[in-house]
């Protein structure tokens, strides 16, 4: 920052650079807070801090398992290569910065045909290379140090004629304390990512399983929307010849109630690979989850559907505990709830069989589905059943996204549990 | 790459008017195996096909149910592009794409976002009815270098600006596009979009030009925001009041409902209207309150009401009495409803 307008009073320029430290200090805190993603953050402070405060900058970041270096910076932001931590032994001053945390200043000699210091702050042939091509006369490398720990390094390359002064390096030392503590967040934020991405995948198949008969359709909304993830579950797997869908919930929202859906789902899938029969899969599943999980509410509805072998017709044994209504919608609007023997105790197990033809669709619909509120009340089941009635015969995709539409509409921006609905059509 | 015939159209036309998901799947297939440049089978085949299904309903020729049934044969037709696009050797970058909430058309977005893969992006499509939560969620988690939005109905512009917010306070820029931004750049430029495109091949073209970063948006001025604050709080109570008092159909006899799908136009009618109002208001473009006026016009015309026009510009009377406390909504509504 020693730029200056010819003929302007000294003071006046000093105080201006001043000025221009303050500005650059008090935008890195308020740019990078920004993002939560690491690229782009790195990219907003690369941004501040070239080409004014330094002519060429490069970032340096540990993985989570501190084993490899991303590098960011140089002439093109955009690119991104790394490191591994290893290759950091023969970089003397990029070494002891990491280790210690202190500052290097290395003054390099432009006269000399192969500027020398960038060989050990550098840690990448392609960016050395292009570093020495500027002939820079002061390299500054700075840790990024924060909450104890060297996550990285920041090196800036200033040309002949505005090395860094004492001010100056205590400015960029400043602007990678709060650059540090806003990339931490972003690792942070990135290794909670990983855990729900992780916890998002074991709730529900990647995609719903191809069965050239039958057609299924699927919507989820979690409860937490910006996690994907909740105590609401489902399943398909099989082939057309003999499939099962499970739709399940689990008391909870969140993070908290997906280690008991997924281990449920998991239970289900356990027990069909011994009997696709719904009350040898209810049975079984209810055994291995009673000791695991003796004080959560599990909510479970599993369909084997059998088509035909010519298609256009399918059995479906449909076994249920809990509060779950399964839908039956035919083809010419006649939409009904599927009848299951009242029992005594609304929690037991309760099976009943359906026969379908061809573009007869079944809604495994969530009770968070049907407890839905918005300003007119609850969405209810009466809400379903016209909903179906009116998509009869249109397909089990067209329903799927119609019911997400009519539940999100009804609700009118407020929040909600889970909503989720699994269709599986008949003969398509 | 060749140009795509009029037979193809016309084949494609045919699949979607008999909704017949896989002959559509089909004509697209053999499109592409003829040689056919992929985005020039999106804005020349399947779009113009998804506006005469738009018009259809429009004119009452079609129910909600037989729209979305045509749009399946659409989706199909996406589905048969994205199996066939090749994997490009150099990706150019990530593009996150996503329509509003209230914004429940995915087709555009699905095959924006083909046509921005067929170019060399890589794609993530969150599909329809997203919430600002959602979409800043996936900014930060892949730290995209643009976000597309498409955004079709006046119901989808003030969450729409929320996602521009939202990318450019992550410093990513915006390209935006649909029927609700009208004819030009004008409501983008408002919303604070980086770009606009009207076209898929428009929206591929504008991402070449898109800056690496950018600032983050000014919030509106404060008596607007306190305007549009009180339209959506307020909005439930608007259209239980607007619906008793605005019987374009004539009321019919007491205890008889109307049929369902003029039920479904009338409730339509009100909430585009009051969506317009608000959508106006935060581009700046009182021309959206003049298109909403045409619109419910044509639609109330095409289910036989013969006293459309009447009842048209009678909603924009009623509208603009519950809002008459409001100065600036008041005076749109006043001047160009």
């Amino acid at each position: 920052m020693t730029s200056h307008v010819p003929g302007e009073p000294v003071e006046q320029r000093l105080l201006a650079t001043a000025r221009r430290r303050s500005t650059l200090i008090s935008e890195v805190s308020t740019a990078m807070a920004g993002s939560l993603n690491i690229r782009r953050s790195v990219l907003r402070l690369l941004d501040l801090l070239t080409p004014e405060f330094a002519d060429w900058a490069l970032l340096g970041l540990l993985d989570s398992a501190g084993l490899r270096l991303d590098l960011y910076g140089g002439l093109d932001p955009r690119g991104l290569t790394d490191v591994s931590v290893a290759e950091l032994a023969s970089l003397r001053s990029l070494q002891t910065l990491m280790l210690t945390g202190q500052t290097e200043l290395l003054h390099v000699a432009v006269d000399h045909p192969e500027p020398d210091g960038l060989d050990e702050l550098v840690p990448h042939r392609g960016l050395r290379e292009e570093a020495k091509r500027l002939r820079p006369a002061d390299a500054l490398g700075l840790a990024l140090l924060t909450r104890g720990s060297v996550i990285g390094f920041l090196v800036l390359l200033r040309g002949d004629g505005r090395g860094f002064t004492v001010r100056d390096v205590s400015a960029a030392e400043e602007v990678a304390r709060r650059a540090a503590l806003s990339l931490d967040s972003a690792r942070l934020y990135r290794a909670r990512v990983e855990l729900t991405s992780a916890l998002q995948a074991a709730l529900r198949p990647p995609e719903l399983p191809k069965a050239p008969g039958l057609r299924l359709a699927a919507t989820y909304r979690a409860a937490a929307e910006h996690l994907d993830i909740g105590g609401d579950f489902y399943d398909a797997f099989g082939t057309e010849s003999d499939l099962a869908l499970v739709c399940g919930s689990v008391r909870g929202q969140g993070i908290v109630a997906a280690p008991a859906a997924i281990q449920a789902r998991q239970s289900v899938r356990t027990a069909a690979r011994f009997s696709r029969r719904p009350d040898s899969v209810l049975g079984a599943t209810a055994d291995a989850l009673r000791p695991e999980l003796p004080d959560v509410e599990v909510n479970l509805c599993y369909a084997r559907v059998q088509l035909s072998p010519g298609g256009g017709h399918a059995t479906i044994d449909i076994g249920r505990s809990g509060d779950l209504v399964p839908v039956l919608v035919g083809t010419g609007g006649r939409v009904q709830p599927v009848a299951f023997p009242e029992l005594a105790d609304p929690f037991a197990s309760t099976f009943a069989r359906i026969e379908v033809e061809r573009g007869d669709m079944l809604v495994l619909a969530s009770s968070g589905l049907l407890r839905a509120t918005g300003p007119d009340g609850q969405y209810g089941i009466d809400r379903l059943l016209a909903l179906c009635a009116r998509y009869a015969g249109t397909g089990a995709l067209v329903l799927a996204e119609a019911l997400e539409q009519d539940v999100v509409d009804f609700l009118d921006g407020q929040g909600h549990d889970d909503l989720m609905a699994l269709i599986v059509e008949c003969g398509s | 790459m060749t140009a795509v015939g009029a037979a193809g159209v016309e084949e494609f036309e045919r699949a979607v008017a008999g909704f017949d998901a896989a002959a559509g799947r089909g004509v697209i297939g053999e499109l592409l195996a003829a040689g056919a440049d992929p985005i020039c089978v999106i804005d020349e085949v399947i779009v113009p096909s998804q506006h005469q299904v738009g018009l259809r309903w429009q004119r009452g020729e079609w129910t909600v149910t037989q729209q979305h049934a045509a749009t399946e044969v659409a989706l199909a037709a996406a589905d048969a592009l994205r199996e066939r696009l090749p994997e490009p050797a150099n990706r150019r970058g990530h593009v996150l794409l996503a329509c509003a909430e209230r914004e429940w058309h995915a087709l555009p977005v699905t095959l924006v976002g083909l046509a921005m893969r067929s170019a060399g992006w890589d794609t993530t499509v969150l599909g329809a009815g997203v919430s600002p939560l959602r979409l800043s969620r996936f900014l930060h988690e892949l730290g995209p270098d643009a976000t597309a939005i498409s955004c079709s109905v006046l119901a989808g512009v003030p969450t729409t600006r929320r996602f521009i917010e939202a990318s450019a306070a992550a410093g990513v820029p915006t390209v935006v596009g649909g029927a609700a931004f009208g004819g030009d750049a004008r409501r983008a430029d408002a919303l604070g979009a980086t770009a606009w495109a009207s076209s898929a091949r428009g929206a591929v073209h504008a991402l070449q030009g898109l800056p690496l970063l950018v600032p983050p948006l000014p919030p509106p001025r404060r008596e607007l925001g306190a305007e549009l604050a009180a339209l959506h709080e307020q909005r439930p109570s608007m259209l239980r009041d607007l619906a008793a008092r605005w019987q374009p159909f004539g009321g019919g006899p007491a205890g008889v409902r109307r049929p369902d799908s003029l039920a479904d136009a009338v409730r339509d009618c009100l909430e585009q209207s009051l969506h317009a109002v608000s959508a106006a208001l935060l581009t700046d473009d009182p021309a959206a309150l003049a298109e909403t006026r045409v619109w419910v016009e044509a639609v109330l015309a095409a289910r036989g009401d013969g006293r459309a026009a009447e009842h048209a510009e009678q909603l924009g009377e009623l509208i603009g009495v519950q809002l008459r406390e409001y100065p600036l909504t008041d005076a749109l509504l006043g001047t160009h409803w």
